[in-house]
């Protein structure tokens, strides 16, 4: 019993930050614009908030200037594609490389420290004695406690607001948006950059809450499981929250079983998450694409004000 | 600001809602408006004319704030306005239906109508906005999504979203070229209401006979400039046509002799097609016969974008046959730009797209440019495809030279079969003239042409034979002198006796 427990607990630590990157790709995506520099905005966000952490030994001043470095970041691709309407492929793909490289070179000599403070888990006071799933649900560090809240938040700015209106017009079509006075540009701008600070705070949370350490590429793809969540999860937070949830509990599980020592290859064993992650979501996606809801159609196009 | 510059009522009168003075705008070496001079006063409806190309949809473009004009001044109530700024041109009161109506199809009624202001399309919104629809005599669900909505419903929407806003300035542009005679009856009596409420309204068509019927005002636009400007009173068709081209080669009616019909070219035999909802076609019965035009009349949804596709082999019915005889098939779609052409590609590569496979065109390994380009000079020569260069994008073309470079392409090849669906849609007098007689000359040579049009007149002048369209199914066919315009209108709407 206690196996799958704590799988489902790692599970949880380990979806978490993988919903934040993915809810903030969602955001720009909303927007019209794809940003598939969440691998490099996840790295820089993990050295700096690690190298912030160990010289403030203060874990908000370092998830701060993760989300800043992970916004910033995500700033030049906003410019790039936004102003200039450069292709947003080459350009997400040249800010993984550039957000990759430039972490190695920032935390050249940081690999194997620990980060000298952290953020601490909660038990929640009576919620956490229950039984079996207390433990595993409600003692947890604030950043688990808020995805929810996080994802049901970006859902109703979405749905029940007028930002979110016109957040999704700028992704559906933005000419119709622009006609209609709405500030395409500054959306597109606001979104892509909300969405870096994501990405930002999700790779810190790998460096000072997970593994405690920096190591070179330490996502280890994991930005991209983020991209591909988005688009199974048909660009909804919800289901976007469930499916990296999902991944997180199957990659728990992977652990849980390489400790426990069962006698297949580790290799096979690290290819479970992702198999059973895309198995989930490909039969999750035929259901709901019925529900029209899905690409902004928008999606990838820069927008030209005197284009015909 | 003193008294004596203070905009009031009294002094719009004399000056007008809304005063542009010298637009200028060029699209690199083209001038598209020549310092353009418009007024527009409380209340007026005027219509903006001009043939294909002439600069209609460049100067409203200005007005509403989408293009940043190289030169000219706009003032609103005597204010000047922000040029270059959507948003600037709304809060004066500025607002455009334009020709593809920019809507979100994804968004339902109420939000595409609030998008941009205040509101985020609540309940309370969705009350709102039915009370406004109804109260504009529209018949729309405000939870209903964009993409569910037929043509004419999507024009109320956009309509009702300029409302909505209490916008004063309302434009126009080709709102008829999608409608069906009554419907744009309709949408007259709607005009008229609001004008008398005390809007102004610019209307941008190519029907002559509308702008007699709902206009006072008109404005002529000839290659960028303003070559009329004055009451529609005392102005006849003919008098507008010849301003607007500059010569009275108007190009009027095309000589229709009745043609002799041969073999069978295309025969569908009980074709069903799925649409959306409801069938595109149900059982459908048709026969093509070399030497005619049979012309099919119908309001646009009635499956005539499904019968054209089926016609011309492009969509295979879920059930029933298509059997054809013809070597050679030309289909002019309906969606010109999308379907028809491919708008990043120049002049040259789309005149060229049928046939750059052949012997005379390439080699396996290489393209004969310069064959191409030949190819392209001559076929700009014989249909007068307003470019310059060979080597312009398509996309840059406005309504009436996309529809030659698709004609050209299709009919010069001496086709068996012509599918033209709603081809003279949008064009001027002149442009849709020249597709008529191109449509009845290849039948006089033997072709079997299906003409499939919303424009009546059109499919009464030209048909050997008519069926009406209703629902996807033939609800009645007639043979040339048994026409009967009243009784083709009622089909059309589903009414009469089969
Ligand atoms: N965005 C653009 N880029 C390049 N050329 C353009 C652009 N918009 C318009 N033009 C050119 O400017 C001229 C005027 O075009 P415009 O669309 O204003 O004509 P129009 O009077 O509305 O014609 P139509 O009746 O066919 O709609 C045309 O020659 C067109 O090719
Ligand atoms: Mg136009």
């Amino acid at each position: 019993m206690s196996f799958w427990l704590n799988s489902l607990s790692v599970g949880i630590v380990l979806g978490t930050p993988l919903a934040y990157a993915a809810l903030g790709e969602l955001i720009a995506e909303r927007a019209g614009v794809m940003n598939l520099g969440v691998e490099g905005m996840m790295l820089m966000g993990a050295v700096v908030g690690f190298i912030v952490t160990l010289g403030t030994h203060n874990a908000v001043a370092g998830f701060a200037a993760a989300i800043a470095a992970g916004a910033a970041l995500a700033s030049v691709h906003a410019v790039m594609t936004v102003g200039l309407r450069v292709n947003q492929i080459v350009m997400g793909l040249t800010l993984t490389i550039l957000g990759a490289g430039l972490s190695a070179y920032i935390g050249t000599g940081y690999a194997g420290r620990r980060p000298g403070a952290g953020v601490s888990a909660i038990a929640i006071p009576v919620l956490s004695q229950i039984p079996l799933l207390g433990s595993v649900l409600f003692n947890h560090d604030v950043f688990v406690y808020a995805v929810p809240f996080v994802a049901l938040g970006i859902w109703l700015l979405l749905y029940r607001s007028r930002f979110g209106l016109w957040l999704r017009a700028a992704g559906e079509q933005p000419g119709a948006a622009d006609a209609s006075g709405v500030p395409v540009f500054l959306i597109r701008y606001l979104a892509v950059i909300a969405g870096g600070g994501f990405a930002g705070l999700a790779g810190a949370y790998f460096s000072v809450v997970y593994t405690q350490t920096w190591a070179e590429g330490m996502t280890s793809g994991r930005g991209w499981i983020a991209i591909a969540l988005v688009i199974f999860g048909t660009w909804d937070p919800i289901v976007v929250l469930l499916g990296a949830l999902l991944f997180g509990f199957v990659d728990g599980l992977n652990f849980q079983l390489q400790s426990v020592g069962v006698p297949v290859s580790t290799h096979l064993l690290a290819m479970m998450p992702y198999v059973f992650t895309l198995i989930v979501l490909v039969f999750a996606w035929t259901r709901l694409r019925h529900r029209r809801v899905g690409m902004p159609e928008a999606l990838g196009v820069p927008y030209e004000r005197e284009a015909r | 600001m003193g008294a004596a510059s203070d905009p009031g009522a009294a002094s719009d009168a004399a000056r007008g809602v809304l005063e542009a003075r010298g637009i200028t705008k060029s699209f690199g070496d083209r001038l598209a408006n020549d310092h353009v001079d418009l007024t527009v006063h409380r209340g007026e409806i005027r219509a903006l004319l001009g043939e294909n190309g002439a600069g209609k949809t460049t100067l409203i473009s200005v007005l509403c704030g989408q293009y940043q004009p190289d030169g000219g001044l706009v003032t609103v109530h005597g204010r000047t306005l922000t040029l270059g700024s959507p948003r600037a041109a709304l809060q004066a009161g500025i607002g455009v239906v334009h020709q593809d109506f920019r809507l979100v199809p994804r968004f339902t009624v109420t939000e595409n109508v609030v998008l941009g202001t205040k509101a985020w399309g609540g309940p309370k919104d969705e009350d709102t906005v039915a009370a406004q629809a109804s109260a504009a005599g529209f018949r729309l669900d405000p939870r209903a999504p964009a993409w569910a909505l037929s043509v004419g419903e999507l024009q109320q929407l956009a309509i009702l979203k300029l409302l909505f806003r209490g916008l004063e300035i309302l434009i126009l542009d080709e709102p008829t070229a999608v409608l069906s005679p009554p419907q744009a009856a309709e949408l007259f009596k709607s005009m008229r209401t609001l004008a008398a409420a005390g809007k102004s309204i610019i209307f941008i068509t190519h029907r002559l006979r509308e702008v007699g019927a709902v206009a006072s005002e008109v404005t002529i636009l000839r290659q960028g400039k303003v070559v009329a400007d004055r009451a529609v009173a005392g102005l006849d068709a003919q008098q507008m046509s010849v301003l607007m081209i500059g010569s009275s080669d108007a190009g009027g009616r095309v000589e229709t002799r009745p043609g002799a019909a041969g073999d069978v070219v295309l025969r569908l035999e009980a074709v069903t097609v799925e649409g959306r909802s409801v069938r595109a076609l149900d059982d459908m019965h048709l026969e093509v016969r070399r030497g005619e035009i049979v012309g099919v009349a119908g309001i646009s949804g009635n499956g005539q974008t499904a019968l054209a596709e089926v016609a011309a082999g492009i969509i295979r019915p879920v059930s029933g046959r298509r059997e054809s005889a013809a070597a050679a098939v030309a289909y002019i779609p309906e969606d010109r730009l999308n379907r028809g052409l491919v708008g990043a590609m120049s002049v040259t590569d789309n005149l060229a797209l049928r046939r750059y496979t052949s012997r005379a065109m390439s080699h396996p390994l290489w393209i004969w440019t310069d064959r191409m380009t030949a190819l392209a000079r001559r076929l700009i020569d014989a249909f007068n495809i307003p470019v310059r260069k060979p080597s312009t994008r398509v996309a840059d073309l406005s309504g009436g030279g996309l529809q030659r470079v698709l004609l050209a392409r299709e009919l010069s090849e001496q086709p068996d079969l012509i599918i033209a669906a709603q081809p003279t849609r949008g064009l001027d007098v002149a442009s849709a003239a020249m597709v008529r007689e191109q449509l009845v000359r290849h039948r006089d040579r033997g072709a079997g042409v299906m003409l499939i049009s919303e424009d009546l007149d059109e499919v009464l002048e030209l048909s050997d034979r008519v069926l009406v369209l209703f629902k996807g199914a033939v609800v009645g066919e007639y043979s040339r002198g048994k026409l009967n315009r009243a009784e083709i209108g009622l089909r059309m709407g589903g009414e009469g006796a089969a």
